[in-house]
């Protein structure tokens, strides 16, 4: 029994430092990024809230015209609902609906502070 | 073309907005509807009478716009550019009423007569919002009505106003508001103009106006270009003018022609949403969507969510079909008791009997667990959380070279047929994508395998059943993810995944459409059979019937039985092939049931039943027990049955629709028919002869 709770404290330990450590290494990152760059960050590094977006980068313009035509216009409001880890897929609110984008797609935007 | 009584209505509207819906109410037909984008990926036709008029209503896939970016997106923009389309009736989910709008925009733009239907008005209410309906009708210029999908709304109303329109010249006529794209850019469009009109084959292009086809050339639309490039005329000076006209208003502007149309589109849908729109009282804090979506979207234990789910989905299946599969056996058993008292002895009772009603209770005798199937799974649908299951399954498709797209098709496979499967594919943005996906669709276990697994199962695994067929769909999985990854690191080269996907809010499903969808899917897989099933038993039982074998009076009953079966077409067949299907455990007898899956998979079992009842004639017993009786059946031997069936050349139907789908090319053919039966064989080899070498279920 014993042996049962140090494994389950040891898991419990391991995961709860990974995912302490995987947050505030994506804050930093997501913090620097902003001062850095005008107050300008790509999306797939955004923490949670709301933003406004300032542009697509985007060499395939089928892509591009796909995002503008969901509603990615420059100055749109944006809220970023959930971003999973680093290389996770992350959900935003914009226009009323509820958008799930892959990490390399929101890769491609860019978005400042409200 | 007016004054006839024919009038084609094309429903359009944004992916999950209610359009097919409103198709089933406006037909009273059956069609089913899901809560996730891509259930339309082919265009469904539904005829209505209504005062004299034949209204003939086509629902097209839902798409964000009239540019294309997935292939069942351009069934819509086809039929809407190729297609005499009387009137467009645009179906506008309330509750995303700006961008909705977006496609608005772009259709009135067409000159067809467009009826708009407001959807989900209820969703609007519950946010303590109101529409407007007449306001917005003033300023758009077009009809409108305001709909809860689910309940018959102003049906008569919008089939009055669509046969209106052919006797009202002024309908027709009416001015619909468009989008005001300024000087700048409507200088540019004109010159683009002047050049279309001094062309006359392009000014009668599909008869639509000089404007549209102008901005269209001007917004890049790849959809139209393509279109374009197909007429044979002098296209130089034209795209020449459009080049120069791009870069000025991208220098006006300081950004592409292509974002500031879209920001004057969004501008104009903005300006609709704060005039029509009115704000009653507070929206409620409560969002039920966003509370259980914390736990469903959550990074660990989504996964957990996911698998649980899938889990039930197969207890409550067997669970509740075991009792009606039992009764049905009953029902069988007393079929061939009246059938043997009505009919003499002889070759017409032995054919009814031992060819058609056990060929027919074989297959049939399994609806019930495919009806709940379908039922539990139209439920996840219907309820909003498999467009969720797809975007917690994007991370792990990913890793195997596919978009999580790629789990619709997938599952819709897994559910019913492949064939509906690789149709499905049509959602998926890449070519390369979308083939990978088509190849490993026919792995998964459709409507037509379950039977087969389910007997197999129950009749060497009864106490874990559940488990071990759960096990079964889990390596269904695991092979067909693991031959994706093969193909999309070998033989095609794979481009970038692109996910985006709407998350729409859950909601309580509709038990008439649980119902809708487990019988249309279930209806499909009967009428299937049905077609064959009754003259492929016939087939079956001549070949194992005849010719006959000379009566030995000396010998039993099992003896004169294997003494038909050397004798009879079948036996002599299987010498030929027993040769090949000997070193992976299976004889003659499972590798006609084999061959003639290929026709159908349901064949499979319908095929084992008859020849079951040819060698044990007179036998009351089920397939099952036959099976169990049978000495040269172990575990181990019907695990290797199992995986072969899994993994072989999928049916006739499924290797005609990949081919069709995939352009007609014979490499990716051949490479499905012989790839799957070498891939099949090899596997099926290893398994047996490494359990046969640790003994393990022999």
């Amino acid at each position: 029994m014993d042996l049962v709770k140090k494994i389950v404290r040891y898991i419990y330990n391991y995961w709860h430092k990974y995912w302490i450590l995987s947050r505030l290494k994506k804050f930093n990152k997501f913090n620097n990024n902003y001062l850095s760059n005008c107050n300008v960050v790509k999306l797939n590094i955004a923490v949670p809230g709301t933003y406004k977006v300032k542009s697509i980068l985007c060499y395939d313009k089928k892509l591009e015209l796909r995002l503008i035509e969901i509603g990615f216009i420059s100055g749109e409001r944006l809220t970023v609902v959930r971003n999973i880890g680093p290389i996770g897929n992350i959900i935003v609110k914009i226009k009323g609906s509820k958008i799930a984008l892959s990490n390399k797609i929101s890769d491609k935007i860019l978005i400042k502070r409200k | 073309m007016r004054e006839s009584k024919n009038i084609i209505v094309a429903l359009v509207g944004n992916p999950n907005s209610g359009k097919s819906t409103i198709f089933n109410i406006l037909t009273d037909s059956n069609q089913y509807v899901g809560n996730y984008p891509g259930v339309t990926v082919e265009k469904k036709e539904g005829l209505k009478c209504f005062k004299g008029h034949n209204i003939n209503f086509v629902d097209l896939p839902g798409t964000y716009s009239l540019s294309v970016y997935s292939d069942d997106e351009a069934v819509t923009r086809d039929f809407l550019f190729k297609e005499k389309t009387d009137i467009i009736v645009n179906v506008i989910d309330v509750a995303n009423l700006e961008r909705n709008l977006y496609l608005f925009t772009q259709i009135v733009e067409l000159n067809i007569p467009v009826i708009v239907i407001l959807n989900m008005i209820d969703i609007l209410e519950s946010y303590g919002k109101f529409i407007d309906k007449e306001a917005m009708s003033d300023i758009l210029g077009v009809p409108i009505f305001a709909t809860v999908a689910n309940k018959k709304i102003e049906t008569y109303e919008i089939l009055n106003c669509i046969s209106s329109f052919l006797e009202n010249k002024k309908l027709l006529s009416s001015q619909k508001k468009k989008v005001i794209f300024g000087d700048t850019i409507r200088k540019e469009i004109n010159n683009v103009k002047k050049l279309i009109s001094k062309n006359s084959q392009l000014q009668r292009f599909q008869n639509f106006p000089l404007n549209w086809i102008s901005i269209e050339l001007l917004e890049n639309n790849f959809s139209f270009l393509k279109l374009f490039q197909n007429i044979n005329i002098d296209k130089y000076n034209i795209l020449n003018q459009v080049k120069k006209s791009r870069r000025n208003i991208e220098e006006h502007f300081g950004k592409s022609v292509e974002m500031e149309l879209a920001e004057r589109r969004y501008k104009f849908a903005n300006f609709i949403v704060k005039t029509v729109v009115k704000t009653t009282y507070k929206q409620k804090k409560i969002n039920i969507t966003e509370i259980i979506d914390t736990f469903i979207l959550n990074k660990y234990l989504g996964i957990f969510i996911f698998i649980f789910m899938m889990y039930i989905i197969f207890k409550f299946t067997f669970v509740c079909s075991s009792p009606i599969i039992n009764l049905l056996g009953v029902f069988f058993k007393w079929v061939e008791e009246v059938v043997t008292l009505l009919l003499p002895e002889g070759h017409l009772q032995f054919l009814i009997i031992d060819g058609v009603i056990s060929g027919i209770r074989s297959v049939l005798g399994f609806c019930p667990l495919v009806l709940f199937m379908f039922f539990s799974i139209a439920f996840f649908e219907d309820c909003g959380y498999m467009v969720r299951a797809i975007f917690i399954m994007d991370k792990i498709m990913n890793r195997f070279g596919l978009p999580g797209k790629s789990f619709i098709p997938l599952m819709l496979s897994t559910n019913g047929c492949a064939v509906a499967g690789l149709f499905a594919t049509r959602i998926l943005d890449s070519k390369s994508d979308r083939l990978v996906t088509m190849f490993i669709v026919p792995f998964m276990i459709c409507g037509a395998k379950l039977p087969v697994f389910a007997l197999i199962v129950d009749t060497f695994f009864y106490t874990n059943k559940v488990t071990i067929m759960f096990l079964m769909y889990f390596l269904s999985v695991v092979i067909a993810l693991s031959v994706a990854k093969f193909l999309s690191l070998k033989m095609i080269k794979n481009e970038i995944a692109h996910f985006v996907m709407e998350l729409p809010p859950y909601h309580i499903p509709i038990i008439k459409n649980l119902f809708l969808k487990m019988w249309e899917r279930s209806w499909l897989y009967i009428r299937k059979t049905g077609k064959i099933i009754f003259f492929m038993s016939i087939i079956v039982w001549i070949i194992f019937a005849y010719p006959k074998a000379p009566i030995n009076e000396n010998l039993s009953k099992n003896e004169q039985a294997a003494l038909q079966m050397q004798y009879s077409f079948a036996g002599r067949i299987c010498k030929v092939i027993e040769p090949v299907f000997k070193p992976i455990g299976m004889d003659g007898s499972r590798a006609i049931a084999l061959i003639a899956g290929l026709a159908a998979k349901e064949l499979i079992l319908s095929t084992l039943g008859t020849i079951y009842a040819i060698n044990e004639s007179g036998s009351k017993l089920s397939l099952k027990e036959r099976i169990l009786k049978d000495k040269d059946w172990s575990p181990l031997k019907g695990v290797t049955f199992l995986i072969f069936c899994l993994i072989y050349t999928p049916c006739v139907a499924s290797v005609s629709v990949f081919f069709k789908e995939t352009g007609s090319n014979y490499k990716w053919f051949l490479l499905l028919v012989g790839g799957n039966l070498f891939f099949a064989w090899v596997i099926s080899f290893i398994i047996f002869q490494v359990g046969s070498f640790f003994r393990i279920g022999v």
